[in-house]
């Protein structure tokens, strides 16, 4: 009893402390195969993040050539107790401030640009699992069990937001600082037009219909014309701020964990169950694109021409021309 | 004196003493009857290793003996009917091979394998093709996507370039019948093999089932080497009659070995033959040198009695004195605690043993009955040409010893340095195995190929890590999020070891997929449930989803307080055991005992055919330390007793040490590892040419005793006692010669090791020690008692009474 108090002493301790993430690293050229692959942001600069489970972090500065593989100090301990799942990661419009959450409530802060990672003290044991930044230091985060989380002094404290429906959100999106949007089980859409302070309901909702499955991805373009994509093959499009949505069927009934928008082509595209992906030119039809892998896809980046799908299995899938081509690296 | 009496005692009683004897022999013959060539799968191990007690306290978690049977397409890939239905066939005839563990036959096409979909509102459990292959192109393609998709749960099925599907089945090893089940795979393996889909196997089952594939030829080696060393016999020893009498001792002694073998119901390993082989081939060894003396004696004597009593006391003490070292070879591998091992060397003793009674007691007997050994009357020709070189070489390689100069600095100074090279060789030996496959065969046979084949897409070694903790509910059983996390977190760290191709717990293949697949199949939910009352409804949904015994694999009991992590390994290389070893026990000091949420679960390592494998190197790399330890001071204390000497005992113990670590040389050269297969023929090795020196030495005492000159002494004993001992040397490497064509790697390794030795053993006895003997002049060849002068004076005295 004494040493388990003890170290929740120490684990309480660590969150509070602030622990430096590992700089130091091991080079590779691809993700170890064994781990999951949830998250992927690159910075302006072109300089790629990736996290995943057991608290990796992966850094690529030459465009997926060679990796930098990092165990983020998410608590006190050796590197073996470094075994949270790392769900998502954003920067800020510099590139230097940055948040990463996860499990159990888990949420690391960067303001070098993702060099060095301090732990924040959200007030939750919840599973976290997208985030949005809107500003240095305004942040929204959503998670399991309606949990919405929001700081306006960059981490300092987080504020529980109340959530119309008690339903886990898996992703939440901020076309401009004022209009947010989230979503989660039973199809349901939140919106916000306040920066993320309330929430109202937009769409879906019904908790009582255990038929209706969940979106598990949003993207807007622009505060008036978004996307919302999940369970087999649903997806749901708006272009009037979310007040209609209009539901619609990818041609495969697969299951879509990430929608993104590419800057360049302004194609979406969609990833999801078994590596499948599907793009979507401005008006026009969903294409499925040539599987580069047939492990669930998680996440989704643009910068420029350069894009970045990850997945599970250490799937990570490089596109050098606004996804024309999709390469996985091996 | 006693050594005056046996001779004499012998000859005296020889009637009683033969017919006692050939009454035991006939017993032994009996029993000989009794004798089961077969391979029985736990005497490979110690049964005192912590990891055999794991493994037999677990063996509900499958057996350690796994068949490999793996379906390969030449062109495209098995996801077409013809193949799909192959795998179906192999899995249903694997099935029925006798012995099988029918809970532990695996494939794509078992009711066991399957795999979790997430509709909205359900969750189902599907096997990937079970009951019936999909008989369209679209049910193929689907079943393909399916496949790929959940390629990390069966990726020890299915290859990830999906040309190759893998059935494996585990057997009881209790009676199992290797050579009715080799037989049978073969069968499966003609069956199902076609033009463009290719069948090969692996397994330990395999591996000790080829031993039978080669039993007929090795038998048939066995009767060649048999005859060959006949023959050399004959063509050294013809000119005089009764020739073949060491192979009539040579032939009883082997009926008391193998009588033991029969009487202890020991079991025959038919690889193993070698090793019979090489103690039948030591007591002809003995036999030819005792037979060589008699004539000497008989030359010198004159009379048949006299010659066979003066021989026995002559022979027996250093034949009892190389027996004993023969025996000290073999005998401490039975302190390993490895069955098979404690077979061979309690066997090995008794057939060594009878060799003691059968040369030394029976054969004066033999020759006493038998008309006096006459030289054969051969025309004499004159000596000239290649014969004339022949011997000025002779002439000139006899009186080496006794020559003063380079060449003799040469050979005592290279003596030296061959033995710091063995040395530094032998502390530098290799433990296990160092290659993929199996070192019994040669690395082109049909066993290794396959091997190979399979290996390249499988990992084909399992070892396992068993967890107990309480029972469920409590946060600490298997099922406590925090048991799962930390067995996931091994998994992962396991991982970085480039050698372990998969680890298979209820964490990764049952928890997290299930956690996920509860949770609408949201990738990131592949993770370990919030609770233990979630993790508990996930067990609860699995083991009414699944196949009776497939949650069996991974929690024994429906208490959830045991686990077994299954870590399968690409190979079973020394190293390859010892990191995983190492590996684990870092991950249980860093992680595990630190952990006050884990401060009742107990994790033990490494059961499993990985575990075995390591036990034994554990075994073998001390035992073969402290039985070269043993033999060496065996030897050097029987040499300081027979010859009252500290000098003589040093000097037996760097001839031995000269002679027999020289085999690690070649060992490493060849990289030949110690296993449980090399280890008795090594051990045997030891022993096997110490008599020389023992030999020739104790003649150059004698003549010296009876008063010649050291160096005439030496080249006396290099013409007389060097001859016997080189027709020894060369009946045994006739006799060992013919394994080298042996079909097994491990016979051809094992004939070229003992080659080598004996050739080392010979130089070492008789140009090494004479040369030191020469130039030193030790005090013991001068002290003590001479045999042949107290002969003499008996002899003397006698007459005169």
């Amino acid at each position: 009893m004494v040493a388990a108090a003890a170290a929740c002493l120490l684990m309480v301790a660590g969150g509070a402390i602030t622990a430096d993430s590992a700089t130091q690293g091991i080079t590779r050229t691809s993700a170890p195969g064994w781990l999951s692959l949830f998250g992927v942001a690159i910075r302006p600069d072109n300089t790629i993040f990736i996290v995943g489970s057991k608290a990796l972090l992966l850094t690529s500065a030459d465009q997926g050539k060679t990796w930098l593989q990092r165990t983020v100090n998410e608590r006190p301990g050796g590197d073996l107790f470094q075994d949270r799942d790392l769900y998502s990661i954003r920067f800020d419009a510099t590139g230097k401030a940055g948040w990463i959450v996860g499990e159990e409530g888990l949420i690391m802060h960067t303001v070098d640009g993702g060099d060095t990672w301090s732990r924040q003290d959200g007030g939750t044991r919840k599973n976290l699992f997208k985030l949005a930044v809107i500003d240095a230091n305004t942040v929204v985060i959503v998670g399991a069990d309606g949990l919405i989380l929001r700081t306006s002094d960059g981490g300092k404290t987080w504020q529980t937001i109340k959530s119309p429906k008690l339903v886990t959100f898996f992703d939440v999106t901020f076309p401009d600082p004022k209009n947010g949007f989230m979503v989660g089980e039973f199809s349901t859409i939140l919106a916000s037009t306040d920066g993320g302070l309330t929430w109202n309901l937009s769409y879906g909702g019904n908790t009582g219909d255990f038929t209706i499955g969940p979106f598990f991805t949003v993207n807007f373009t622009d505060p008036q014309h978004g996307m919302v994509a999940g369970l087999a093959g649903d997806t749901a499009a708006t272009s009037d701020g979310g007040k209609t949505w209009q539901k619609q069927s990818l041609p495969d009934p697969v299951a879509s964990y990430v929608l993104a928008e590419s800057p360049t082509s302004k194609n979406v595209w969609v990833g999801g169950a078994g590596g499948r992906m599907f793009d979507q030119a401005p008006g026009g039809q969903w294409k499925p694109s040539d599987r580069a892998t047939f492990h669930d896809l998680t996440d989704l980046a643009f910068v420029g021409q350069l894009g970045v799908a990850v997945g599970l299995n250490g799937t990570i899938l490089l596109t050098n021309n606004a996804g024309e081509q999709w390469q996985a690296v091996q | 004196m006693t050594s005056l009496r046996i001779g004499d005692f012998v000859v005296r009683f020889r009637a009683i003493v033969g017919a006692i004897l050939l009454i035991v022999s006939a017993f032994f013959g009996y029993e000989c009857t009794k004798v089961v060539v077969q391979t029985k799968f736990d005497d490979f191990f110690p049964s005192y290793h912590h990891n055999v007690q794991l493994y037999q306290e677990w063996h509900k978690y499958g057996g350690a003996q796994t068949l490999a049977v793996m379906v390969q397409v030449k062109h495209g890939n098995i996801f077409n009917f013809d193949t799909l239905k192959k795998i179906q066939d192999v899995q249903r005839d694997v099935d029925r091979l006798p012995g099988v563990d029918h809970n532990e036959v695996l494939s794509l096409a078992s009711y066991r394998v399957s795999y979790a979909e997430a509709t909205p509102g359900s969750l189902t459990i599907k096997p990937f093709m079970f009951p019936e292959v999909p008989k369209d192109q679209a049910g193929i393609t689907a079943l393909k996507k399916t496949v790929q998709a959940n390629h990390a749960n069966i990726s020890q099925l299915v290859s990830a370039d999906l040309k190759s599907a893998l059935v494996t089945a585990s057997f009881n090893e209790r009676g199992l019948d290797y050579k009715q089940l080799f037989y049978q795979v073969q069968d499966i393996v003609k069956k199902y093999q076609d033009a463009n889909n290719e069948v090969y196997i692996a397994g330990e089952p395999i591996v000790r089932g080829y031993g039978y594939y080669y039993e007929r030829t090795v038998l048939t080696l066995f009767l060649l080497a048999v005859g060959v060393m006949i023959l050399i016999l004959w063509a050294t020893g013809s000119q005089r009659s009764r020739w073949w009498a060491p192979i009539v001792t040579g032939f009883l002694s082997a009926v008391w070995g193998l009588g033991f073998v029969g009487l202890m119901g020991y079991d025959f390993d038919p690889v193993m033959l070698v090793i019979p082989f090489i103690l039948t081939a030591r007591d002809m060894s003995h036999g030819i040198q005792w037979q060589g003396r008699l004539h000497d004696e008989l030359d010198r004597l004159g009379d048949k009695l006299a010659a066979c009593a003066a021989t026995t006391d002559f022979m027996l003490p250093p034949g009892l004195l190389s027996i004993l070292a023969d025996i000290s070879g073999i005998i401490f591998i039975s302190f390993g605690g490895i069955p098979v091992l404690q077979h061979i060397a309690l066997a090995g003793t008794v057939w060594l043993a009878g060799s003691l009674t059968m040369v030394f007691i029976f054969q004066p007997i033999l020759m006493s009955y038998l008309p006096t050994p006459e030289i054969k009357h051969r025309a004499q020709k004159e000596i000239g040409g290649t014969m004339r070189s022949v011997h000025d070489f002779l002439q000139w390689f006899v009186h080496i010893p006794t020559r003063p100069g380079a060449l003799r600095k040469v050979l005592l100074w290279g003596s030296c340095l061959f033995l710091v090279y063995g040395v530094i060789s032998g502390l530098d030996s290799k433990i296990g195995y160092s290659t993929a496959g199996t070192p019994l065969y040669k690395s082109d046979s049909k066993v290794n190929h396959d091997i190979l084949a399979v290996g390249k897409k499988f990992p084909l070694e399992e070892g396992w890590i068993i967890l107990t903790t309480p029972s469920y509910p409590d946060k600490q059983s298997v099922l406590g999020p925090g048991v799962l996390r930390m067995v996931d977190d091994m998994r992962d760290y396991l991982f970085r070891d480039p050698k372990v191709a998969q680890v298979v717990s209820f964490s990764s293949t049952v928890s997290e997929p299930f956690n996920e697949m509860f949770h609408y199949g949201f990738p990131k939910y592949l993770a370990v449930p919030e609770s233990v009352e979630m993790s508990g409804n996930l067990w609860f949904l699995y083991l009414n989803g699944s196949a009776p015994g497939e949650l069996e694999r991974f929690i024994s009991n429906r208490s959830n307080n045991d686990t077994c992590i299954r870590v399968l390994l690409r190979d079973h290389n020394y190293d390859t055991l010892n990191n995983i070893r190492d590996r684990i026990k870092r991950f249980v000091d860093e992680r595990v005992a630190p952990d006050p949420a884990l401060n009742k679960v107990h994790v033990e390592y490494l059961a499993g055919i990985a575990g075995l494998y390591l036990s034994a190197n554990d075994v073998l790399k001390q035992l073969d330390f402290y039985n070269i330890t043993f033999v060496l001071g065996v030897v050097w204390l029987f040499c300081l007793f027979s010859f009252r000497s500290f000098v003589a005992a040093f000097m037996f113990l760097f001839a031995c040490v000269l002679a027999n670590f020289g085999a690690f040389i070649y060992m490493n050269l060849r990289d030949i590892g110690l296993t449980i297969d090399t280890i008795p023929v090594i051990s045997l090795g030891i022993g096997l040419g110490v008599d020389y020196g023992i030999y020739m030495v104790a003649r150059i005492r004698d003549e010296v005793m009876g008063g010649m000159e050291v160096d005439d002494a030496i080249v006396l004993a290099l013409q007389s006692t060097g001859v016997a001992v080189f027709n020894t040397f060369l009946v045994m490497i006739g006799g060992i010669f013919p394994w080298i064509f042996s079909p097994l790697l491990f016979h051809n390794e094992m004939s070229t090791l003992l080659i080598f030795l004996m050739g080392t053993n010979m130089i070492a006895g008789c140009i090494i020690l004479p040369c030191y003997l020469s130039w030193a002049r030790p005090s013991f060849v001068f002290g003590g008692r001479s045999s042949m002068k107290e002969r003499d004076l008996a002899g003397a005295k006698a007459a005169a009474s």
